[in-house]
């Protein structure tokens, strides 16, 4: 029998196993916004297993950059590889988790509900949901610790709540590489504890975080790698060696 | 309207049943895409919009005669200036899309009303204003029934594709999502059933038919589907109840339709078990 090679698009305690094939490389990509360039020269390859905190001051580009990787925005130049293949529009592997500020809390629709809409990618607008389908929402549901929360209208949720209710919505999804837009953001102590220790384990799992963040000093805890920009990037590497306060002086400084 | 001594009598007239019939379909499209338009918060935009399709109307008239299909002809061409226009004037100008939307609708409703006073429609003049459900012919009422169900057909199978461009259309568009057809659908349908509702109440009241059922609806349920069913069920609902009401009272139908669907909204905000003014645990 020969060796079964595991399912394509799942990462699920894949244990970061065949990480050389989930491979993501940004190739000096440039990106202009209502013609003002916003990016510049992002250069950077990375793979699932690993968490990258996006790091720079206001107006740096970081939103710009996961909305590029998503393929919300087009880029002028350079190029992103996914698995080997040029990235040209958005990908059900990568799923991209918006600012809780631009999410419509009051919007009619419970825990399951935002969860499901995971779904869509492999369902279209027409398909009947399935009973596999059903199960791959459960599975997000319990690894997001959402069972008993899951009839709840979103915004009688807490931060933390909310933030795990997006990410459930990710791996519903079947997403390897999941983009977040300033995920610690109004959450309490605990809550940010919490969802650092999701993190380890999505990325124990073989996803690939990509997550823009403010907060310099839980920079070392939270996350693997760093890439700090400043339109254009400043660095990119492990936090351990590339988060000096000499680069954080050449994002931050004049 | 007044020489039918009572209800019986009257409702066994064709005109009743026309309009009984009117009141029914419209109020239930139009309840139907009051979903559309509340999730999507452009109530405002809606009301813009059934202003400015009374000279695209007018001038159709001016040029072939009224027929329904001049009238329809006319008002899609003019909401197609106005949102066009309104995108033209904001992208070469300094100002933004609302202002410029502001000076584009009410220029054009000045025009319209002016065109209609001076054409010798001048009865029809009041029906556009404020509607007339109750004169509706056959081939007013055939319109109705086509646009209603283009509307709730299109909207229920894009429903899923819908909802999550009306929760985020970042997400949405990462996922896949065709945005910018859902856009330009929602956009013709949007224009198709105002014009439904432009016959039956008006172009001043039109916006109350687009967003007051699935507006009361909304403080009921925490699912986005049950807003589009609910919101027909309750346009309908409403119109007919609106009809029987107005007849006794000898009340204008249009009005009373946007009254007692105000009336419902009102009931919704104060008494809805999750969302009303009294409920514990009320969220903001």
């Amino acid at each position: 029998m020969p060796h079964s090679t595991p399912k394509e698009h799942v990462c699920w305690g894949g244990g970061g196993c065949h990480a050389d094939q989930h491979r993501l490389e940004v190739r000096n990509l440039k990106v202009s916004y209502r013609e003002v360039l916003a990016l510049d020269g992002i250069d950077f390859a990375t793979e699932c297993g690993r968490s990258i905190a996006l790091i720079g001051p206001n107006g740096a580009g970081k939103s710009t950059l996961l909305k590029t990787l998503a393929g919300l925005m087009k880029a002028d130049s350079g190029s992103i590889i996914w698995r080997g293949q040029p990235l040209t529009r958005s990908s059900h592997e990568i799923a991209y988790l918006p600012q809780r500020g631009d999410v419509d809390w009051n919007f009619p629709i419970t825990v399951r509900g935002l969860v499901e809409m995971g779904r869509y990618p492999n369902l279209g607008w027409w398909r009947t949901y399935s009973k596999h389908d059903a199960e791959i929402v459960e599975r997000a549901l319990t690894a997001m610790d959402l069972l008993d929360l899951q009839h709840r209208q979103i915004n009688a949720l807490s931060g933390g709540q909310q933030q795990r209710t997006f990410i459930a919505r990710a791996l519903a999804q079947e997403a390897h590489v999941l983009l977040l837009d300033e995920p610690f953001t109004g959450l309490d102590k605990p809550a940010q504890e919490n969802l650092s220790r999701l993190f380890r384990e999505l990325t124990a799992e073989g996803r690939l975080l990509i997550a823009s963040h403010h907060d310099l000093q839980t920079v070392t805890g939270f996350f693997d790698d760093v890439l700090l920009i400043k339109r254009s990037q400043v660095v990119f590497g492990d936090v351990a060696t590339c988060f000096t306060p000499e680069n954080i002086g050449k994002a931050y400084g004049q | 309207m007044t020489s039918f001594p009572t209800l019986t009598d009257f409702l066994a007239e064709p005109i009743a049943k026309r309009a009984l019939l009117a009141c029914l379909m419209i109020g239930f499209s139009n309840g139907f895409v009051s979903a559309f338009v509340v999730l999507r918060k452009s109530a405002l935009k809606i009301g813009t919009l059934s202003h400015a399709l009374l000279p695209g109307i007018a001038l159709a008239v001016l040029m072939v005669g009224l027929t329904a299909w001049s009238a329809l002809a006319g008002a899609v061409f003019a909401a197609l200036i106005v949102g066009l226009g309104s995108i033209f004037l904001s992208r070469t100008s300094r100002l933004d899309q609302d202002t410029s939307m502001g000076i584009l609708y009410t220029t054009a409703f000045a025009g319209g009303y002016l065109i209609l006073t001076q054409l010798n429609i001048r009865q029809k003049l009041d029906e556009w204003l404020f509607g007339s459900i109750v004169g509706m012919a056959d081939s007013d009422l055939w319109i109705a029934f086509s646009i209603s169900l283009i509307a709730v057909i299109t909207l229920t199978a894009l429903q899923r594709s819908l909802l999550i461009y009306l929760f985020e259309p970042n997400i949405a568009a990462s996922l896949g999502v065709p945005v910018r057809f859902l856009n330009y659908a929602t956009f013709a349908i949007t224009i198709l059933v105002l014009i439904s509702s432009l016959q039956a109440v008006g172009c001043i009241l039109s916006v109350g038919l687009l967003v007051a059922p699935a507006a009361t609806v909304y403080l009921l349920t925490d699912n986005a589907r049950t807003l589009f069913w609910g919101g027909g069920l309750i346009g309908a609902f409403g119109s007919v109840l609106a009809f029987f009401i107005s007849y006794p009272l000898g009340w204008s139908v249009s009005a009373t339709i946007i009254l007692v669907l105000g009336g419902f909204f009102l009931l919704a905000y104060i008494l809805s078990p999750r969302y009303g003014l009294f409920s514990k645990g009320r969220q903001a």
